[in-house]
């Protein structure tokens, strides 16, 4: 830590000084998410709406380094490609000191490079591939979890619930395809028996692939409806319409799309007992921060955060209290800062301890780089029709879990 | 009836086909336009009919100007159009495709049905075919489709493009004896052709067309003479 | 290996699904016919349609959901027949350069402004109609939802009712005249520019009904209308370019190949992991062998 503050100090010596600070120019962050279709926009919306909080808040308390902030929207639209050009429009025309966001990691990775080459710190909010972090980037950081890190979790989940057989409909994206290739992995290596049915994510009608499980005998102990978007409603509507699941035999694990209230308008009552993902903090962990701007962001757009959101305003926050810290906006000093940083967001204290000067230690994998260590997730069900994200019954890690000891999940009652 | 005066037209800016064409058909008659191919026969009576508009001259229809109106409203004014081209409706009945000619008084029932026994008493062998489907049938047939479906409106002026064209002899003869019956039962009738002799044989009135320009006329007792001038000419 | 039971329950999915297909392929191939134009914008009509009516059934009057399917053909027919005097008859009027490319860009610029206007207007979030009924119908190993059922079987009686009123009616007639020749159309007296206008009208208005009928089933978001779209065009192709009574089997054919498909293919992975592709993959064969589609006229 000593060390680290030398480096901080030194690192402020040398490119903050003699750089005049144009006073009147606001200090520009890039912000790229999928605002409209393909993407997933659904996500990228509310997350801009979270990033524009916190540009509200920063500046009513005066900005960073005296001056103003202000976000700039790339919409990438889901599409890789976009996903660079409006980068790189970021980067050259807009001339942002920092960028954060992303969703989908096709895109991060995508215009990844482009960090680096233009040596531009980017902190990654949503995107889970691995590689995103595991390449190395200087100028790359991440606060979301990796596949690596889900699997890890939510396969323990599944050997501690006993399930022996898995159903899972797939979507075919990057990001479907990566979880995927680790969770069979994972349950192969744990001798669960797995069938992947892979699908096109703006499938409308699953039925089909759906009536396929039921030819299973026994039914299969857990269905894994992997698919974003609107599809990860629909799915579920129709387990339930043919009686797969959720059902007394059949648990049925959902994507964290369904955080989002319109689950219960597109599924109704299908979806009580579904699992869901929560890349954060149970509401009983939940900190200052993540109360207050919750109520601030329930208040004006009528809905809570759930932690894809949060994740969004976290990184915005993240970038500016770097800059604060580095004390200029030089590329050098903010990837400094970053490194150093200990600041407290809503979900939870944010810490990059693996860096510059603390390369990533043999024991540990590539992608801890520049990764948030202590991002969590938890699992949980919903019990009630109507139930908001935080009113669903914790299961899952064991020391958050709310279940009697030795259950891992509400059963569906026969 | 029918009185064209220094008419230009064409398909393209800046290039007329037609390059002060006049000419009139008078009423009960058959008036032929002839010339050889490519001369701008088919563009004049597209030109009438309204599909394409004259850049210049004017076109009247018993004094007054049908100049640049909208095809589709040319059987309300007793105008009727059989183009060069096959043009019964392929997919449909020869009846559907009679009817479809009584389109602008489709609402009188009576006046549909009365039309039609007409068109299968003038056109026999269509009676038998009524239920057929219209691209199936021969060309004269076809042919005979068309002249059913333009008799409809019970025209007081016809425009007939090249209607033998592609026929076996014993069907072309046949079809000029329709378009003589139907200039008896008192229609006007102006017949574009490229077989001069045919033509020249069933007409009243006959005008020769040369690069868009008129070249000759004459009327039935001027025709030896003409004929006489455009063996010279060609 | 699988039970008589389970292909049953599979096929009658299917059918039941390509009858929705199929309603939707039908207007696109209605336009086709008449105007000549692939209307990119199909999928849009559907997806308007699918909100018009979950507004008017939730938001605005609290009608039956079955009433709302109404209000949707009403507001699609609406709206095709104003951009299709807006845009699209400069094409027949012969005032466009390049008749083609024009028609590919117009329409699918509305497409694309339609998604980002509904994204605007109506949020990122997902919406459902509430059911037109609920509950389900069982025979034998056969269980499929209420909702569906009505869906499927309103589908049906539009498209009948689409081919009678072109078979019988003089406008349906004049639509196909000047389907086939539309200078002979004219000649007789028949306005094509009026009978664009009302095949435009018609087939935005039968995209609007298959969204409002998927609204209570499968839910609307801006961009539902893209995939249902894309299997459209391989309907419409399948069953020829033009005609309805193709893309109505056709539609019903592809439900079928894609469930069928998906229930008979040994290994589930590769099964059901382009079940949109098996549509393609007829498409494709269509082409090289019966350009014409199984309707379709030979040129
Ligand atoms: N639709 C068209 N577009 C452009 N040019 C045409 C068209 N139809 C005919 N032409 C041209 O106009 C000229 C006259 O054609 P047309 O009137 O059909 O001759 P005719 O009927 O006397 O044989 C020809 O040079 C022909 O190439
Ligand atoms: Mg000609």
């Amino acid at each position: 830590m000593q060390r680290n503050i030398l480096a901080l100090i030194m690192a402020l010596f040398v490119f903050c000084s003699g750089r005049a600070a144009s006073e009147e120019e606001p200090v520009r962050i890039g912000v790229v998410l999928p605002m409209s279709p393909p993407g997933a926009y659904a996500s990228g919306n509310p997350m801009w709406w979270a990033v524009q909080q916190a540009v509200d808040e920063v500046n009513a308390r005066g900005g960073i380094l005296g001056r103003e902030v202000e976000a700039v929207l790339g919409d990438t639209r889901g599409v890789p490609e976009e996903a660079r050009a409006v980068t790189e429009r970021l980067i050259t025309r807009d001339r942002v000191v920092g960028v954060v966001g992303n969703y989908h990691s096709s895109c991060a990775l995508a215009a990844l490079d482009l960090f680096r080459d233009h040596h531009v710190p980017y902190i990654a909010a949503e995107p889970w591939a691995d590689d995103v972090t595991a390449l190395g980037y200087e100028e790359v950081f991440r606060i979301s979890v990796t596949n690596s890190l889900y699997r890890d979790i939510t396969v323990d989940w599944m050997i501690s619930s006993g399930f022996e057989s898995i159903a899972a409909v797939q979507e075919i994206t990057d990001w479907g395809l990566g979880v995927n290739e680790k969770l069979t992995q994972a349950w192969n290596e744990a001798g669960i028996r797995n069938e992947t049915a892979f699908t096109d994510v703006k499938t409308e009608d699953f039925t089909g692939t759906l009536l396929r499980f039921t030819q299973w005998s026994p039914p299969p102990d857990m269905l894994f409806g992997s698919i974003t978007g609107p599809g990860a409603y629909r799915i579920i509507k129709q387990a339930y319409d043919i009686g797969l699941a959720p059902s007394p035999q059949t648990v049925f694990y959902a994507t964290n799309e369904c955080l989002h209230p319109e689950v219960w308008e597109v599924a109704g009552e299908a979806a009580r007992y579904i699992t869901v993902t929560q890349i954060g903090l149970p509401p009983f962990a939940h900190n200052m921060v993540t109360r207050q701007e919750n109520a601030r962001f329930e208040q004006e757009h009528d809905r809570t955060m759930n932690a894809t959101v949060m994740e969004a305003y976290d990184s915005f926050m993240l970038m500016c209290e770097a800059i604060e810290d580095a004390g200029c906006a030089h590329p050098d000093s903010i990837i400094r800062a970053l490194e150093n940083i200990e600041w407290k967001g809503m979900r939870g204290t944010y810490t990059f301890p693996y860096g510059t000067d603390n390369p990533v230690p043999e024991d540990q994998p590539d992608y801890m780089w520049h990764q948030w260590p202590d991002v969590t997730l938890y699992l949980f069900q919903y019990t009630e029709v109507g139930q908001s994200p935080e009113e669903g019954t914790v299961i899952w890690p064991p020391e958050w879990s709310q279940l009697p000891e030795g259950q891992y999940y509400v059963p569906v009652p026969e | 009836m029918l009185e064209l005066r220094d008419v230009y037209a064409g398909y393209y800016p800046d290039m007329n086909i037609l390059q002060g064409v006049s000419m009139t058909a008078e009423e009960g008659t058959i008036t032929s336009v002839i010339g050889t191919n490519g001369v701008g026969k088919s563009t004049l009576l597209k030109t009438v009919y309204g599909f394409l508009s004259p850049r210049k001259g004017t076109i009247a229809l018993e004094g007054k100007s049908i100049a640049g109106a909208n095809p589709y409203r040319m059987p309300e004014l007793g105008l009727t159009y059989i183009p060069q081209r096959r043009n019964v409706f392929p997919e449909m009945t020869v009846e559907e495709n009679l009817q479809l000619g009584g389109w602008t008084f489709r609402r009188d029932k009576a006046r549909i049905r009365r039309q039609l026994e007409e068109n299968y008493d003038r056109f026999p062998i269509l009676r038998n075919r009524r239920k057929q489907r219209a691209g199936n049938l021969s060309g004269g047939q076809q042919r005979m489709v068309e002249l059913g479906r333009a008799m409809m409106i019970e025209p007081r002026l016809m425009l007939v493009d090249e209607p033998t064209a592609g026929l076996a002899p014993k069907v072309a003869a046949e079809i000029y004896d329709k378009l003589q019956a139907l200039r008896d039962e008192g229609i006007t009738v102006v017949l574009v052709d490229q077989n001069v002799r045919q033509a020249i044989e069933v007409s009243d009135y006959v005008y020769a067309l040369a690069l868009g320009k008129n070249m000759a006329e004459a009327s039935r007792g001027g025709f030896e003479e003409l004929r006489n001038k455009l063996r010279e000419w060609l | 290996m699988y039970g008589a039971d389970y292909l049953i329950a599979q096929a009658a999915n299917g059918l039941v699904v390509g009858c929705l297909y199929a309603l939707m392929a039908v207007g696109l191939t209605l336009i086709f016919s008449v105007l000549k134009v692939i209307n990119f914008a199909h999928g849009e009509f559907y997806m308007v349609g699918g909100y018009t009516a979950y507004y008017m059934v939730t938001v605005l009057g609290g009608l039956h959901p079955l009433l709302g399917i109404f209000f949707a053909m009403i507001v699609l027919l609406g709206l095709g027949s104003l951009f299709e005097v807006a845009f699209l008859r400069p094409i027949h009027l012969g005032a466009v350069n390049r008749p083609a490319e024009y028609a590919i860009l117009i329409t699918f610029g509305l497409s694309f402004f339609l998604q980002n206007l509904v994204l605007s207007l109506a949020g990122p979030f997902p919406h459902r109609s509430p059911s037109f009924m609920s509950g389900g119908l069982t025979v034998g190993p056969v269980t499929i939802s209420a909702d569906r059922l009505i869906a499927a079987g309103l589908a049906l009686v539009l498209m009948i009712a689409l081919m009678l009123f072109i078979r019988a009616t003089w406008t349906g007639k004049a639509m196909r005249a000047v389907s086939q020749d539309r200078d002979a159309a004219a000649v007789s007296g028949i306005n094509p520019f009026k009978m664009n206008n009302i095949a435009f009208g018609i087939g935005a208005s039968l995209a609007g009904a298959s969204g409002a009928l998927i609204a209570p089933i499968f839910a609307v978001v801006p961009d539902v209308g893209v995939l249902p779209s894309l299997r459209s065009f391989v309907i419409v192709v399948l069953g020829g370019m033009g005609s309805v009574k193709g893309a109505l089997i056709g539609g019903v054919a592809i439900g079928l190949v894609e469930s069928l498909g998906a229930a008979l293919i040994p290994d589930p992975s590769r099964a059901l992991a382009y079940r949109e592709l098996y549509g393609l993959v007829i498409f494709v064969l269509v082409l090289l062998f019966r350009p014409q589609g199984l309707f379709g006229e030979k040129q």
